[in-house]
């Protein structure tokens, strides 16, 4: 187990995380299971930066030389799955403000000159 | 006597609406539902006082979404036998409408489009040729129907098109979309000659190279997501 400087900063950043989540739970806007993924994430990272041998035995299983190459990786991966669920996400919610702008203009009578005059 | 509607979907074209409806009338074309899509300008009124009438999104979402708009309004509340959709920009011209309908009439297709292509009283600049003829090659490869013009306006719908096809895109990808659904759904489709007008408002409301290049990488994402 190697401990530095990298390690305490890494330590206090993911406190910092940890608990925004836990805040964030706690005010009904994250749900259960995000807060239990983030905290489970965090967590992975700290005990990572602990066990920096340990990435690179796994690195090796991998195909990969180095232990952070594996983890720039595995992030790079996670955030653009992340990136994808959030384009879904927006492609949805837009789609459904169309939909209810077009449902609110079908609400309102359509005239024209001839009929307003009657 | 068939029920034939004009669809416009219009944005901020207060100066061009009048014309364009008033050679609607005046060609006993009467049916007309504007879609004034979120205009910042006076569209709407104009479009009434001419004798339209007027549905009213409350911000612009595009074209698109007009279309749809205007077309599951007329299919709830007139049930047309046809609706054509028209440009408000005085591009497209009332002596094609009968050409565009016959097709539908005379139970050959459920939908027909409008093609620039198919005789030469249209003036298309050569860029704006170019880009429609990359628009037609790439409707080939992601639907799959070979046109001559793929993103012209001018379409007439009959009864099973428009109850039918369902656009979501409310950009101008709904045209590659509409085309999308000719495949999907098995409609009867046709081609005939129109005739489009370029004006300078219409060039520069028109697609420029990159526009048209980040509309069909657009209508690819979402159909590989979606």
């Amino acid at each position: 187990m190697i401990f530095t400087a990298l390690n305490i900063i890494i330590i206090i950043f993911a406190f910092f995380a940890i608990s925004r989540a836990l805040l964030r739970y706690r005010d009904k806007k994250l749900s259960l299971s995000a807060t239990i993924f983030w905290i489970l994430t965090w967590s992975a990272i700290v005990v990572l930066s602990f066990f920096r041998e340990r990435s690179d035995y796994l690195a090796n299983i991998a195909g990969i030389s180095r232990g952070p190459d594996l983890i720039f990786l595995l992030a790079t991966i996670a955030l653009l799955y992340l990136v994808f669920r959030l384009y879904v996400k927006i492609e949805s919610i837009d789609h459904n403000m169309t939909t209810i702008i077009i449902e609110l203009s079908k609400q309102k009578r359509v005239y024209r000159k001839q009929d307003k005059k009657n | 006597m068939l029920n034939v509607w004009i669809l416009i979907p219009a944005y901020n074209e207060e100066k061009r609406i009048g014309n364009v409806i008033d050679d609607l009338i005046s060609n006993k074309w009467n049916n007309i539902l504007v879609v004034n899509d979120g205009s910042k300008d006076n569209t709407a009124k104009v479009a009434q006082e001419k004798g339209a009438y007027t549905l009213s999104l409350l911000i612009n979402r595009g074209q698109g979404a007009a279309l749809r708009a205007g077309m599951e309004y007329l299919a709830k509340y007139e049930l047309p036998d046809i609706i054509i959709t028209y440009d408000a920009d005085g591009q497209h011209h009332t002596e094609d409408l009968p050409t565009l309908i016959k097709p539908i009439q005379e139970d050959e297709a459920d939908i027909v489009l409008g093609s620039r292509f198919l005789d030469k009283r249209s003036n298309v600049p050569a860029i704006r040729k170019i880009i429609l003829k990359c628009g037609i090659i790439y409707t080939m490869l992601v639907s799959g129907i070979k046109l001559t013009d793929a993103h012209n306006g001018l379409r007439a719908l009959s009864g099973k098109a428009y109850s039918t096809i369902k656009i979501s895109h409310r950009g101008m990808e709904h045209a590659s979309e509409i085309i999308d659904e000719i495949k999907d759904k098995n409609l009867r489709y046709k081609e005939v000659p129109v005739k489009i007008t370029y004006s300078k408002h219409s060039l520069r409301k028109g697609q420029s190279t990159s526009n048209f290049m980040k509309l069909g990488i657009k209508f690819m994402i979402k159909k590989i997501v979606t």
